[in-house]
C-alpha cells in the first residue's frame, strides 16, 4: 500500500509541477505590459509543438550606439542585455540598451541574450523569436500572404505585428499575431 | 501469464530432472516445446502492447502539436491532466494490483510518461516559449525518472499464475519487474535535450549531462535493459564530439589531418574502453550487456579508422597543392591520451590476472592494436599520405584480427560486423585506389574473381563458426 501513496504522490507532484508551470507563466503574463512589435516571419514546424512561425523582429537588430551603460564592442554572446522601447505611431521601438538592468521603474523593457555583435550594430535574441499557431491559421496566413506577394511584389508585403507581454523583469511572452490587422491564433 | 523468468527456471530445472532420472528426455522436450510457444507468445503480446502504446503515444503528442484551436486552453490542459492520472493510475492497477495483466500495465505506465511530457509541450505552445526549448526534455526526464526508481527493478510481486519454486522467491527466478519502455524512453529523452541543449549554448560543456547519465546507467544495470544501454552509449559519444568541439580554436580547419586524426582518435580511443568493458561484463548477470559494448566498440573503432584511411583524399579535396598546417591542442590530446589510459588500465586486468585463456588470448590480440593507434595518432606532421596508408594498413590488420576474435570466440556478431568492415574497405579500395593503378578490365576481373572467392571462403567459414557456436549452445544446454 506505502508503495502506492508513493506513487500516486509522484503523479501528483508531475501534476503540481505541469500546473505551477501553467501558473506561473499565467502571473507572469497577467502582470505584463502588452507591446506591439514589427517582425518578419519564416515559417517551420516543431515535432511537440507543431506549426510556428519564425520571427526575426525589428529590434532584434539594435543600433551600437544605444548602449547607454557600456562599450558596446565589450559584449560578448550570450550576454544579457536590457532594451528600452517606446511607443512611436503604431509599434513600440528601441530608444535605449543596457547592460545592467534599468533602475527606472518607468521604463519597459525587454530582457534579451547577445547573439552576435558588430561593430555598429547588435543583434539580440529576446526568447519570442517563435510564434506557434494552429495549423489552419499557419496555412491561411502562409496562403495570403503568398498571394498578397503575388499581386504586389515581395517588397509590398505588410509586416507582421506581434503582440507582445512584457513583465517586470524583461521577460516577452508573445501573445497574439496580426497581419493585416487581422489576428491569427 | 507466464514470466520469461520462470519459464527459463522451469527449463533449468527439467534439466536436472533428466539429469535425475526423474522424467524422460523426450517428456522434457515435449513439456519445453509446450513453454517454449508459451515463450514466443509472451514476446508477441508484449511487442502488441508497445506498438499500440507508441502509436496512442504519438497521438497524443501530435494532438498537442496540431494546436487545434476549437478546445479551449483549459480544456487542453485538463485533458493532459486526466491522461496523466488516468494512465499512471490505470498502469498501476493492472501492473501491480490485477495480476493477471500484468503485461498490460507496462504499456499504460508509458503513456503516462508520454502524457506527461505532453503536457510540458503543451505549456510551452500556450505560453510561446521559444522552439529551442531544452528545458522542456530536462523536465520530463526528471519528472518520470521518480516512476521508474519506485515501480520497477526492486519490486518483486507475484506475476505468474504458479507459485515460485521454495526458497527462490527472492532469486534469479523471482519475477523482478524489468522496465522496459518508460526507461528507453528516459534514456533517449537525454541526448536530445544534450543535443537541444548544445544547439542553443555552444560554448557550454554540459556537466550535467553526466549527473543524469549516472542515474540512467544506474537504472540501466539495475533493470538490465540493452536499449538504454545502446541508446546512452551513443549519447555519451556526442557530449565527447562537443567536448572536443570546444577545445579547438575559433576558425579551425576541420579537413585539416591534425582535426581528423583529433576526432577519429577520440572515438577509436572511446571504442576501445567500450570493447574492454565489454570484456568485463563476459560474465555473470550483466552477460548481455557485454555484446553491445563490443558490437558499439567495433563500430566506433571501424568507422573512424576507414575515415582515416581517406586522408589523403581530403588533403586532395579541400587543400589541393598546400601544405597542412598542425596545429596541436594539448587538452584535446589529454582526453584521449586519458581515453586510451583508461582502457589501458581495463585491459591490464585481463592480460595479467585473467585465468580464462581465451579472454588472455582476446586481450593479448587487442592490446598491440591499443598501442598502434596511439601511435600512429602522431602522424600528423608526416602528411596525409603517410597518415593515410598506415590508416589503411592498420584497418585491415584490425579487420583480421576481428574476424579472429569472431572466430576463436564463437561470437557471430563480432565475425558479421568484421566481415562487414572487410566487404567496405575491399569495395572502397577497389574503386578509390586500384583503379587507377592497373588497367580497368583486367582488374575488374581480377577484382570480381577475388571478391567471389574470398566471399565462398568467408561464407564457408561463416557456416563453420555457426555451426560451432550451435554445438558450443548445445552443449551448454546439455
Amino acid at each position: 500500500m506505502n508503495k502506492k501513496i508513493t506513487f500516486v504522490s509522484i503523479i501528483i507532484i508531475q501534476l503540481i509541477f505541469l500546473g505551477g508551470m501553467a501558473l506561473f507563466h499565467t502571473l507572469e503574463f497577467s502582470r505584463a505590459t502588452k507591446i506591439l512589435l514589427e517582425t518578419e516571419p519564416v515559417d517551420p514546424f516543431s515535432v511537440f509543438r507543431g506549426r510556428y512561425i519564425n520571427l526575426n523582429y525589428k529590434i532584434s537588430t539594435i543600433p551600437a550606439t544605444l548602449f547607454k551603460d557600456c562599450i558596446p564592442r565589450s559584449l560578448e554572446s550570450n550576454d544579457y542585455v536590457y532594451v528600452v522601447l517606446k511607443k512611436k505611431e503604431k509599434f513600440w521601438e528601441p530608444i535605449a540598451a543596457y547592460k545592467n538592468r534599468p533602475e527606472n521603474t518607468n521604463f519597459t523593457f525587454l530582457r534579451g541574450k547577445v547573439y552576435y555583435s558588430y561593430s555598429h550594430n547588435i543583434r539580440i535574441k529576446y526568447g519570442i523569436e517563435s510564434f506557434f499557431l494552429s495549423e489552419e491559421s499557419a496555412d491561411e496566413i502562409e496562403r495570403e500572404r503568398i498571394n498578397a506577394a503575388r499581386q504586389a511584389g515581395a517588397e509590398n508585403r505588410n509586416p507582421l505585428a506581434v503582440e507582445v507581454a512584457v513583465t517586470k523583469e524583461g521577460r516577452g511572452y508573445p501573445v497574439k499575431l496580426f497581419w493585416r490587422d487581422k489576428e491569427y491564433r | 501469464m507466464l514470466s520469461k523468468g520462470w519459464i527459463k527456471k522451469l527449463f533449468k530445472e527439467i534439466s536436472t530432472w533428466v539429469e535425475e532420472g526423474i522424467i524422460e528426455p523426450n517428456q522434457a522436450d515435449k513439456i519445453k516445446d509446450r513453454y517454449s510457444r508459451q515463450l514466443e507468445y509472451n514476446r508477441l503480446v508484449s511487442s502488441i502492447f508497445i506498438l499500440g502504446s507508441i502509436l496512442i503515444g504519438a497521438g497524443i503528442i501530435l494532438f498537442i502539436a496540431s494546436n487545434w484551436q476549437h478546445l479551449g486552453k483549459l480544456v487542453k490542459i485538463g485533458l493532459v491532466f486526466s491522461f496523466v492520472l488516468g494512465f499512471n493510475l490505470l498502469g498501476y492497477h493492472f501492473r501491480f494490483e490485477k495480476s493477471n495483466h500484468p503485461k498490460l500495465g507496462e504499456p499504460l505506465l508509458f503513456l503516462g510518461a508520454i502524457s506527461f511530457g505532453a503536457g510540458i509541450w503543451l505549456i510551452a505552445q500556450i505560453f510561446q516559449i521559444p522552439y529551442n526549448y531544452a528545458n522542456g526534455f530536462l523536465f520530463w526526464i526528471i519528472g518520470i525518472l521518480p516512476v521508474i526508481f519506485l515501480l520497477y527493478g526492486i519490486s518483486k510481486f507475484p506475476l505468474t499464475l504458479y507459485p515460485l519454486p521454495e526458497g527462490r522467491g527472492r532469486g534469479e527466478g523471482a519475477n523482478l519487474l524489468r522496465s522496459k519502455s518508460v526507461l528507453v524512453l528516459t534514456s533517449l529523452l537525454l541526448p536530445v535535450w544534450l543535443s537541444v541543449f548544445i544547439a542553443n549554448n555552444l560554448s557550454n560543456p554540459v556537466y550535467p549531462f553526466f549527473l543524469l547519465l549516472a542515474i540512467i546507467i544506474y537504472l540501466v544495470y539495475r533493470e538490465r535493459q540493452k536499449a538504454s544501454l545502446f541508446i546512452s552509449i551513443i549519447g555519451v559519444s556526442i557530449w565527447l564530439t562537443h567536448y572536443l568541439y570546444l577545445q579547438q580554436p575559433a576558425i579551425t580547419d576541420y579537413f585539416s589531418i591534425n582535426m581528423q586524426l583529433l576526432y577519429g582518435n577520440l572515438f577509436i580511443a572511446y571504442g576501445f574502453i567500450l570493447y574492454f568493458l565489454g570484456m568485463l561484463h563476459r560474465r555473470g548477470k550483466f552477460g548481455g550487456f557485454s555484446i553491445i559494448y563490443k558490437a558499439l566498440a567495433m563500430l566506433f573503432i571501424f568507422i573512424n579508422n576507414y575515415s582515416l584511411t581517406f586522408a589523403h583524399h581530403y588533403a586532395e579535396l579541400f587543400h589541393p597543392g598546400k601544405a597542412q598546417e598542425v596545429v596541436y591542442l594539448p587538452l584535446a590530446f589529454l582526453i584521449i591520451y586519458a581515453l586510451y589510459l583508461l582502457s589501458g588500465i581495463i585491459i591490464s586486468k585481463h592480460l595479467f590476472k585473467s585465468r580464462n585463456s581465451e579472454e588472455k588470448k582476446e586481450a593479448g590480440i587487442i592490446f598491440p592494436f591499443l598501442i598502434l593507434q596511439i601511435i600512429l595518432m602522431h602522424f600528423g606532421p608526416l602528411g596525409e599520405n603517410f597518415v593515410s596508408i598506415s590508416y589503411n594498413i592498420l584497418f585491415f590488420a584490425e579487420i583480421i584480427a576481428f574476424l579472429y576474435l569472431g572466430y576463436l570466440l564463437r561470437q557471430e556478431s563480432i565475425f558479421r560486423l568484421s566481415l562487414g568492415a572487410f566487404a567496405l574497405n575491399t569495395l572502397t579500395r577497389y574503386f578509390d585506389t586500384f583503379w587507377k593503378i592497373f588497367p580497368r578490365s583486367i582488374f575488374f576481373i581480377i577484382g570480381g574473381l577475388i571478391l567471389i572467392f574470398g566471399g565462398m571462403y568467408m561464407e564457408k567459414k561463416r557456416k563453420s563458426v555457426e555451426k560451432s557456436m550451435k554445438e558450443k549452445l548445445a552443449e551448454e544446454r546439455g
